[in-house]
């Protein structure tokens, strides 16, 4: 599942609506208190959950990514993220258009087993 | 995110049940969180629930389920007195026989479904759910009371000398044969037998059964030994300790209820699909709470509002509470009360109830996961099938 480990948490590439996280040059990476993190860099945001998140859910099995245009608020349900006992809501951690997934994550994880 | 959904939560212990393996859970990376009002291992630092699966398909996971309430039911009229509250016909059970049978309200719903085992001639062991066990034992005293003021010759007593252990999976066998020196390989214990037993000189009662669809063995050990009998266990390569949360997916696949979700006190056992739990005599006899309710679900003219099926689901997991709908007009037509990915089938596999009229196998549905529709297929159950040892 290495493969899962080191991909999972780069889930989607947002273009947030206010892109006051970035500095001319510098890709910021922040967190909110859910575990999501956003890295903007030139206007385009790309996020995924921290290394503890994807450690505290044990084997992850399916990812749901969200459609490519779609526009999302901050803090709407954007994603979720399944190991076989759960299902985690994962919140889109800023407002913005979804330009590009991760498609590699599209696919039930279970069929790498 | 991180919201667990399951019932699970990790507190600190406030008041908490503790196993006799408690101190031996944590020793080997039990990660402990409270269950039923106990504390129990919902899994161990060094096996993923996924591999912990595989394991128990392919080896032997030995599993502490002293939570679950053991009970004796001794007297005279102990199997008048139990088939007063259960569907099964206990009369008819061979000594050293189990049988699973539900315990039914005056509505007709179900209580708890529980194994009667007829232990000897002269009493029964019965085991029933650790969340159930304090309404259990509150309706079968009341009953109990009932029946003794009516002059009665019986009792109900909590066996509370002994820790209940799992050890399922097809490597189980072996691992219980050494143990017990058994030259036969136990090949003469079938499947929802019990016996007493001496496994390197620990007594216990051991039954061959369990709730994961492998071989396998439940024991009754008394309290001081069960650290013991289970070092002995681990011993074996082919053994690894096993947590609560894998014991959901391995029913899961094997079509087995998990009372509280599949089955409920409004679900009938015809509706929950058990009627093969009724006895026949029962059928006809009756004389348990709610059989006219019952009853009068089963054969011509028998009207069944709704029914437990399986189902495989496309897209993403359907689990506890997903609508179920007609692909026909949208409307919904029924829920699912368990779900998860199956690591055997590597499809999502789910339990649910629907309207009477849509349960047939291979009738195409629809669940609604997250506002998304997705395609899913009545199944037969059990997904994974059954390793029952039946000699």
């Amino acid at each position: 599942m290495s493969f899962a480990a080191r991909t999972i948490s780069r889930l989607s590439v947002i273009r947030p609506r206010f892109s006051t996280l970035s500095l001319r040059g510098y890709a910021t990476k922040r967190f909110t208190k859910d575990h999501e993190w956003v890295s903007v860099s030139d206007g385009v945001g790309t996020f995924g959950i921290s290394d503890y998140a994807q450690k505290a859910l044990g084997d992850v099995v399916f990812i749901e990514l969200p459609e490519v245009g779609k526009v999302f608020a901050k803090k709407d349900n954007i994603s979720a993220v399944e190991s076989v006992k759960a299902a985690s809501d994962i919140y889109a951690p800023v407002s913005g258009e979804v330009v590009a997934v991760n498609s590699a994550l599209a696919t039930s994880l279970l069929d790498q087993l | 995110m991180l919201a667990t959904r399951r019932g699970f939560s990790t507190t600190t212990a406030a008041k908490l049940s503790k196993t006799s393996l408690y101190d031996f859970h944590v020793k080997n990376g039990g990660k402990m969180v409270e269950f039923a009002g106990w504390s129990m291992p919902v899994q161990y630092s060094d096996l993923g629930v996924l591999a912990s699966h595989e394991w128990t398909r392919k080896k032997a996971s030995l599993f502490d389920v002293s939570h679950m309430l053991q009970t004796s039911w001794v007297g005279k009229d102990r199997i008048k007195f139990i088939e007063s509250l259960i569907v099964a016909d206990v009369e008819a059970l061979p000594v050293g026989s189990s049988t699973l049978s539900v315990f039914t309200n005056d509505a007709g719903g179900i209580i708890d479904d529980t194994v009667v085992n007829k232990r000897s001639e002269s009493s029964l062991y019965v085991v029933s759910n650790a969340g159930c066990a304090e309404k259990d034992l509150k309706h079968i005293r009341s009953r109990l009371a009932d029946f003794q003021n009516k002059g009665a010759d019986v009792d109900v007593k909590v066996i509370d000398t002994h820790s209940l252990v799992a050890l399922q999976g097809p490597k189980a066998v072996n691992i219980i044969a050494d143990l017990a020196g058994a030259t036969n390989g136990l090949k003469d214990f079938k499947f929802m037998t019990a016996r007493e037993l001496s496994l390197k000189g620990i007594p216990v009662y051991i039954s061959r059964c369990g709730y994961t669809g492998e071989d396998g063995f439940e024991i009754s050990v008394p309290h001081a030994e069960a650290v013991k009998l289970s070092e002995l266990i681990l011993e074996r390569e082919d053994a690894k300790l096993a947590g609560l949360a894998v014991r959901d997916s391995l029913r899961l696949e094997a079509g087995l209820c998990l009372y509280g979700h599949d089955l409920d006190e409004t679900v009938t056992p015809v509706e929950g699909a058990l009627t093969w739990t009724i006895g026949q005599r029962r059928r006809t006899e009756g004389g348990f709470p709610g059989s006219a309710k019952i009853l009068s679900q089963i054969g011509k003219g028998a009207v069944v509002p709704r029914r437990r099926i399986g189902l495989f689901v496309e897209g993403a997991p359907a689990r506890e509470h997903v609508e179920i709908l007609n692909p026909a007009d949208g409307k919904v037509i029924g829920n699912v009360t368990s779900g998860c990915p199956s690591p055997v089938l590597k499809k999502n596999v789910a339990m649910g109830y629907v309207a009477n009229g849509f349960h047939k196998a291979g009738t195409e549905l629809q669940v609604r996961v997250r506002g998304k529709v997705q395609k899913a297929v009545v199944t037969k159950m059990p997904f994974v099938e059954h390793a029952y040892y039946r000699g």
